[in-house]
């Protein structure tokens, strides 16, 4: 299914003030698992703010499955297929997890607020079924027990895994994951990553992670896009990125290739910080 | 799921128990409503008597418009302080078109209608406010709708609000002096009925989730999908329709209507109420309601020293029980004392 990619930047460039934020950035995600990586401050947020209409670009355009975004209100590109997550959970936290679930399908309710308060028969069936699917996609990542749980008892993981599955529940066709493994602990980060590889393999999704854990980002996506200072300084598969001798100035440090080889056979190193930035 | 392996790492709160203290909510609310119908027969204390007719009349009232109030700040998070100025708008509304010949009821929902079309109206531009600019444009507002009315008359002659808007008011109620407001006292209980399923409906519901997350998670809604903007309107609509209700109801109880009883003193008043009952929480209004208007009644004989007892009686409420009285319950029940008084027998009858 790589006729067409899912979701096309082009050429997007975006300041704050004086601060040149973005410079130029042209990427294309297909379907399946893309990631984004790069040193703090790169950009890599306000890629996925642009794309989700939260700052408008100077110029560029963001296009999903070849349509242009660009006058589309953010709940407007929600409707028409992305979803996202945050760095840090955005849960209402005196609410269930149930309930921030359902916050998720808020654009595919046909009806209104009237029929709720009226309690007509079709408005109920359709909260029914959405209760349903929420609680569906809850399963997939381990929360199905923790449903009627208000998120402020939860851990931060478990916060992580809601968001996720609040911007998968309404079946997107790109979903951005802000650094989904940060703050995760192992067992969580499992879930996480059974949960939406089973999403993949049963869709056309394209899903784009921003993260830091280099061993999960090279081990996920088959395609990766580095940014820094606001410019993509390089793309490609995992192998061809890693060894690119701009990333490794920018980002990895030398000699992070064999770390990470050495780490997949299970060696664990003692100062392997892939996000540090090289001096 | 739990087989695989994925529980949260620390120990969870089991699921909040529905209910107040266990018992189920619909029994609670008939027993409530039960008891609120009966209150004005008891013999006892001179509950049957007017005065008290008027101080339970009052609670209702106030619980009506605190409700309204509470879905704008304690749910959608919007500090619109408008509220005392609907509130007013609808007083003043209703009497005068009661007196043109229009049914009470019917000119009650008219001003409802037209305070939540100007609620939306202030709302478009106060829906880009926070905070506390927020809070002083629509305070502002409100104070303008009231300065309306006391000069209004000067400027427009269909505009009959009596001198710098002091008025007497028609009385619709009423069955006579020696039985009290009875009939005000059970219009205003059916209303408050309405008031609360209509809140409940919307609270417990999508609406609710979706306003909780505009007061919580402003800056995310628009990447989940939410139309804040639309919601801020719905809330302040609701919101000014309740409070102009509510107000048509008050007109008919004080009998009397001045600018100056609906002024800021007014709006401070409808705060206490909230805050003292716990914002955001269904029954907070009522329970607020009853505890200011009770002592402030109760200590009515304490002339000037009163303000000082009741200044220090709602800090120590505040101190006491921050989220409010409504938090209450939830308090005792996470208590030792709570989790024995489930377990008695008694409490079975009203749990699910």
């Amino acid at each position: 299914m790589n006729a067409a990619p899912a979701l096309e930047l082009r050429d997007l460039h975006v300041a704050f003030g004086g601060n040149r934020v973005l410079e130029g950035v042209d990427l294309s995600f297909g379907s399946g698992f893309n990631g984004l990586i790069g040193p703090n401050g790169a950009g890599k947020t306000t890629i996925f703010n642009v794309i989700s209409g939260y700052v408008a670009p100077a110029t560029g355009e963001v296009r999903l499955a070849g349509e242009d975004l660009a006058n589309r209100s953010q709940s407007a590109r929600v409707a028409a297929g992305i979803g996202r997550t945050f760095q840090a959970p955005r849960l209402v936290l005196d609410a269930t997890v149930m309930e921030n679930t359902l916050l998720g399908l808020q654009q595919s309710y046909r009806w209104g607020h009237l029929a709720e308060l009226l309690r007509l028969p079709w408005a109920r069936a359709e909260e029914r079924k959405a209760r349903q699917s929420c609680m569906a996609m809850l399963a997939r990542f381990g929360l199905a027990d923790f449903a009627h749980t208000e998120a402020d008892s939860l851990p931060l993981g478990s916060q992580k895994l809601v968001e996720v599955a609040r911007a998968l529940v309404a079946e997107p066709q790109v979903v951005l994951l802000d650094e989904p493994a940060a703050g995760l602990g192992a067992d969580d980060v499992t879930v996480l990553l059974r949960g939406l590889r089973g999403i993949a393999a049963e869709s056309d999704l394209c899903i784009v992670i921003i993260e830091h854990d280099l061993q999960l980002v090279t081990s996920l996506c088959p395609y990766i896009a580095v940014l820094d200072f606001g410019r993509i300084i390089a793309e490609g598969g995992p192998e061809e990125v890693t060894h690119d001798p701009a990333v490794i100035e920018a980002y990895l440090g030398h000699g992070f290739a064999a770390r990470l080889e050495a780490e997949s056979l299970g060696v664990a190193m003692a100062d392997s910080d892939p996000g540090r930035r090289a001096d | 799921m739990s087989e695989t392996g994925t529980a949260p790492s620390r120990p969870l709160h089991k699921p909040r128990a529905k209910g107040v203290l266990g018992y189920s909510e619909p029994a609670a609310v008939a027993l409530l409503f039960g008891v609120a119908a009966l209150l004005p027969h008891i013999p006892a204390g001179g509950l049957n008597g007017p005065y008290w007719h008027g101080v339970l009349t009052g609670i209702l009232i106030h619980t009506i418009s605190a409700m309204g109030f509470n879905l704008l700040v304690g749910w959608a998070g919007q500090l619109g302080l408008a509220h005392a100025g609907f509130f007013a708008l609808g007083a003043y509304g209703t009497t005068l078109l009661y007196e043109d010949g229009v049914p009470y009821l019917v000119a009650m929902v008219i001003l409802g209608m037209v305070c939540a079309v100007v609620g939306i109206v202030i709302a478009f531009p106060a829906a880009r406010l926070k905070g506390f600019f927020l809070a002083i444009a629509t305070l502002a507002f409100g104070e303008l709708l009231v300065k309306l009315i006391e000069l209004g008359p000067e400027m427009w002659d269909w505009l009959d609000t009596g001198a710098s808007g002091g008025r007497s008011v028609r009385t619709v109620f009423s069955v006579g002096e020696s039985n009290g407001p009875l009939t005000l006292y059970f219009t205003a209980l059916i209303i408050l009925l309405l008031t609360y399923l209509v809140m409940l409906v919307l609270t417990r519901g999508r609406m609710g989730r979706t306003l909780k997350a505009i007061r919580d998670i402003d800056v995310a809604t628009g990447p989940i999908g939410i139309p804040s903007t639309r919601y801020k309107l719905v809330a302040f609509g609701i919101s000014g329709f309740i409070a102009a209700i509510a107000g048509g109801l008050y007109a008919q109880d004080i009998r009397f209507l001045s600018p100056a009883s609906f002024k800021d003193n007014m709006l401070v008043f409808m705060l206490v109420i909230l805050v003292l009952g716990g914002v955001g929480r269904i029954w907070g209004p009522l329970l607020g309601a009853m505890f200011y208007i009770l002592i402030r009644e109760q200590l009515a004989s304490f002339q000037i020293l009163r303000l000082i007892i009741i200044g220090i009686a709602l800090m120590i409420a505040i101190l006491a029980l921050p989220y409010g009285f409504a938090s209450l319950p939830r308090r005792i029940q996470d208590s030792r004392f709570g989790k024995q008084l489930r377990n008695m027998p008694l409490a079975r009858l009203f749990t699910l």
